[in-house]
């Protein structure tokens, strides 16, 4: 809740939000006042003062009958939106019902209406609204009826297809099993959870039928005299456009700043809505084009290739800090995995690696050093080519990461192109080759297939031969096998093992799923609530881990030698959220070892041994105690 | 007595040509208070399967049984008396976040369960008593889906099955979105809960060494075609089909 209203309260702070805000009030406040100060003013024949030019006391003169053109514009606004206003809420009360009623009538009905409003969606309102008028005739009343049938489809159609994604969901299937009934359905499911994108066209609809009721009173369909509003002031003015100008260009500018008004606050609405849905959604999807590595001078094997020093990542927008200060190094040939739940920050570590954490995250380190070059000190060009030609990353989603409508063999070329210049031809040929060397069967046919037609673990094959396209000093795999069936998954770890052996590159390989890890990486690093809770090598998960989380995490696996009657180990509670950070160890809440200390004072990460550290204030002692500080500071 | 039995069960997408079997003339017996665990890989039906039971995907042919009465039909529309029983027959979905209304309450959710179970069978459950089954707080009945955490959401969707009073539960992946180290807490659950109310239940899952935690008798899915079946504990230690041990083979666990 409280971050939704800070949402909001950005979208506003924006010039979009703030001006759309200030002419929101403006034409709101016209339409309510100026009928009330103005209104004699607008309405008193004055024979006097006829036809009038600008002077000091009609400031745009007068009309023919010697009323101040000035005060009828802005009395004229009250009539104008009043009626925009109801004709938008008929308009959208009309097409809702009409949308929505398909999925409460049985099937046949149900497609007969919806080709109903999809054929009336293909006749152009206004069009419809003037056929429409003859029927209901002319005056005030005629022209909201005909333009609101005449939008209705409009709403009908966006309420249908919003619906029927809505229809599709889950909760709906659920909802069906309980033999929920079809409307009680449409209302309590369907509706709420389409009224966004309702209330945002609605908005932009009032403008729409701002334009189009000036324009029906304009042609003489829609406001009789004695009424007027601004398409009625203007039809009358525009005769004396040459002597009185203002007559004609006033209620001009008036429907021209209303009917943005509302448009632009349907759009600021919009920004609202999706900036909100934005923020619900993982920051950790963050996909771009992958990278394409040239070869580095990296030196000898071993030698470290990406080395980070108290990292963070920030959202100030949030308040929150899902990586506080995290440390470690990675070495050529070497497969190290990053463990950790949901929400410990092993992505958006990984992320800041690539220069990929999603706006409005800061990335800070005391160093972050990609293939021997501080990659923080760099320019933006500079670093954009460190990172393209050191750096290859395969993401959990090969579908997201590849596009769907351009041939796989175009996409990996796209990369040497771009990064390395080669020529079509030979960026083809280069395409090819990895293909071949992901194991993908026939790769000359595949390359010229969309990704649509490959299996999942053949596009993740897809993407890890991309991230070859050259020769990366760094691989980053965020969740590379969550997605694949546990088969296909081995063969997925076996080449990403292979290309690292072959390569002499680097894995930082990311994964919930510490058994996964335990297959493909030597050393192991645990992260809870955005910090590194324990490093470790992988012989030592299954026996000897130090840390009471990752012996947890460890026993948590079911596997096929437990005891079918004893229950799962699991560890209760849940890690703390990312803005209620316990003051001490952020695992004590949860840790069957904890005592007062633990909850007064995080524990500092140490060294235990080589590549081996620790943070807690208890760990066994037949894995060694804490002998010297890793420069990590844990605190806070 | 709840049994649920699948006779001949075929579902097929799409027509002429372009038709896919997604489930292939199946029979399964999911007996009183037991727990069939339904193991395969993506594309092996299970899911498919899974949603014919409960009247979500069309049955080309076969038949659908609770207590030998039939309740689904390829291309028959049952009565309404027996679609009601249809009900009897609940589901938990595999994905938390998208199988709760993001804009219903918890309360108000479980509360649509507790109707249907109370219309059809005079089941007076509360939602109190169904949060405290699930081991969820009741103060959170006012919270919305997206104040919990995955976990404690299909708790909350495990409570709404059950509110309606179901002879069988339908399981379908319901931990393969979570973290492990919830997975855990959430198969004790389920299996407490069976135990404590005697639901029949269908467990599918692709990891069979979760399967094997929770079921009495597993089914091996592959292709639209149950493989193998049998005792859990001998088809997880004595595979008779190759792709049962493929499956075996490939569960993940650490490696020593």
């Amino acid at each position: 809740m409280r971050r939704s209203t800070s949402g909001r309260a950005a979208v506003l702070r924006t010039p979009l939000g703030i001006s759309t805000l200030v002419l929101l009030v403006a034409v709101v406040g016209v339409a309510v006042v100026a009928p009330l100060v103005l209104g004699s003013r607008a309405e008193t024949i004055d024979v006097a003062a006829m036809d009038q030019g600008m002077s000091a006391q009609h400031l745009f003169g007068t009309d023919p009958l010697g009323r101040d053109l000035l005060a009828r514009t802005l009395v004229a606004t009250r009539l104008s939106v009043v009626l925009a206003v109801i004709t938008t809420v008929v308009a959208a009360v009309v097409g809702v019902l009409a949308g929505a009623l398909p999925f409460v009538l049985g099937r046949r009905l149900g497609r007969l209406l919806v080709a109903t409003i999809n054929l009336s969606v293909a006749f152009p309102s206004l069009l419809l609204a003037l056929f429409l008028a003859m029927i209901f005739g002319v005056g005030a009343q005629g022209a909201v009826l005909t333009l609101a049938l005449a939008m209705a489809p409009g709403f009908a159609r966006l309420t249908h297809s919003t619906a029927a994604a809505v229809a599709g969901s889950d909760y709906i299937a659920a909802a069906r099993l309980l033999r929920v009934g079809r409307a009680r359905i449409v209302l309590r499911h369907i509706l709420p959870n389409i009224a966004e994108p309702l209330v945002v066209n609605a908005t932009t609809t009032v403008g729409t039928a701002l334009l189009s009721l000036s324009g029906l009173s304009y042609l003489g369909f829609g406001v009789q005299a004695p009424d007027y509003d601004w398409g009625r002031l203007l039809s009358d003015g525009l005769g004396s456009i040459y002597t009185t100008p203002a007559a004609g260009l006033l209620p001009c500018a008036a429907i021209v700043v209303a009917g943005l008004t509302f448009i632009l606050a349907g759009e600021v609405a919009t920004q609202v809505v999706s900036g909100r849905s934005r923020r619900r959604g993982t920051a950790r999807r963050v996909v771009t084009a992958p990278v394409a590595p040239v070869a580095e001078d990296t030196g000898p094997a071993g030698d470290v290739v990406l080395r980070v020093e108290d990292l963070t990542v920030t959202f100030p927008d949030r308040g929150t800090r899902p990586v506080r200060g995290v440390s470690f190094e990675v070495r050529a040939g070497e497969v190290v995995g990053v463990v950790g739940e949901s929400g410990s920050g092993k992505s958006l570590t990984a992320a800041a690696v690539g220069a990929l954490v999603p706006h409005p995250g800061v990335v800070e380190a005391t160093r972050l050093d990609l293939a021997g070059r501080d990659v923080r000190r760099l320019g933006r060009a500079e670093r954009d080519r460190v990172l393209g030609t050191s750096l290859a990353t395969v993401f959990q989603d090969p579908m997201s990461a590849l596009n769907p409508a351009v041939r796989v063999g175009l996409q990996l070329a796209e990369v040497s192109r771009v990064h390395q210049g080669l020529s079509r031809r030979a960026a083809a040929a280069r395409a090819v080759d990895r293909l071949a060397a992901v194991d993908i069967p026939s790769p000359e046919r595949r390359a010229r297939e969309y990704p649509g037609t490959f299996s999942g673990g053949m596009r993740q094959r897809a993407m890890i031969g991309m991230s070859l396209m050259a020769e990366p000093s760094l691989i980053i795999a965020d969740e590379p096998t969550t997605a694949l069936d546990v088969t296909v998954q081995q063969g997925v770890l076996a080449l990403l093992r292979d290309v690292v052996r072959q390569r002499n590159a680097a894995l930082l390989f990311i994964s919930h799923d510490i058994a996964v890890v335990s297959r493909i990486a030597s050393r192991v690093l645990v992260m809870y609530a955005g910090q590194i809770i324990e490093e470790l090598p992988v012989s030592a998960l299954v026996d000897d881990a130090a840390h009471p989380y990752t012996r947890a995490l460890v026993a948590s696996i079911p596997d096929m030698g437990m005891d079918r009657r004893l229950p799962l180990a699991t560890i209760d509670g849940r890690p703390p959220e990312p803005d209620r950070l316990p003051v001490g160890c952020s695992f004590a809440p949860r840790c069957p070892l904890a005592d007062v200390g633990c909850a007064e004072q995080a524990p500092p990460l140490v060294a235990i041994g080589e590549n081996r550290r620790v943070a807690c204030w208890k760990p066994p002692s037949d894995v060694g105690g804490p002998r010297s500080t890793a420069g990590e500071g844990g605190r806070g | 007595m709840s049994v649920l039995e699948l006779r001949d069960v075929v579902v097929r997408f799409g027509s002429g040509a372009h038709a896919t079997t997604a489930v292939d003339h199946v029979d399964l017996v999911v007996d009183d208070r037991s727990v069939v665990g339904l193991v395969g890989e993506s594309g092996s039906g299970k899911s498919t399967l899974a949603r014919a039971v409960v009247g979500l995907a069309p049955l080309r042919s076969g038949e659908v049984l609770l207590d030998g009465q039939v309740i689904r039909s390829a291309g028959k529309r049952q009565d309404r008396a027996v679609r009601d029983r249809g009900a009897l027959i609940q589901m938990v979905f595999q994905d938390p976040y998208s199988s709760l209304d993001p804009r219903m309450t918890v309360g108000d959710s479980i509360a649509e369960g507790i109707a249907a179970g109370r219309r059809l069978r005079d089941a007076r459950r509360t939602v109190g008593g169904l949060l405290d089954l699930v081991r969820l707080n009741p103060d959170h009945e006012h919270l919305l889906p997206r104040q919990l955490s995955g976990g404690q959401r299909q708790r909350v969707a495990l409570a709404r099955a059950l509110a309606a009073d179901p002879e069988v539960l339908i399981a379908d992946e319901i931990t393969s979105a979570l973290d492990v180290s919830v997975q855990g807490a959430v198969l004790n659950l389920l299996r407490d809960i069976k135990d404590e109310t005697g639901v029949s239940v269908l467990f599918i899952s692709h990891n069979l060494a979760v399967v094997r935690y929770l079921a009495d008798h597993i089914a091996v899915m592959a292709g639209g075609s149950v493989v193998e079946f049998g005792d859990a504990v001998q088809v997880t230690e004595q595979p008779r089909n190759p792709y049962t041990r493929t499956l075996i083979a490939a569960v993940p666990t650490l490696l020593r």
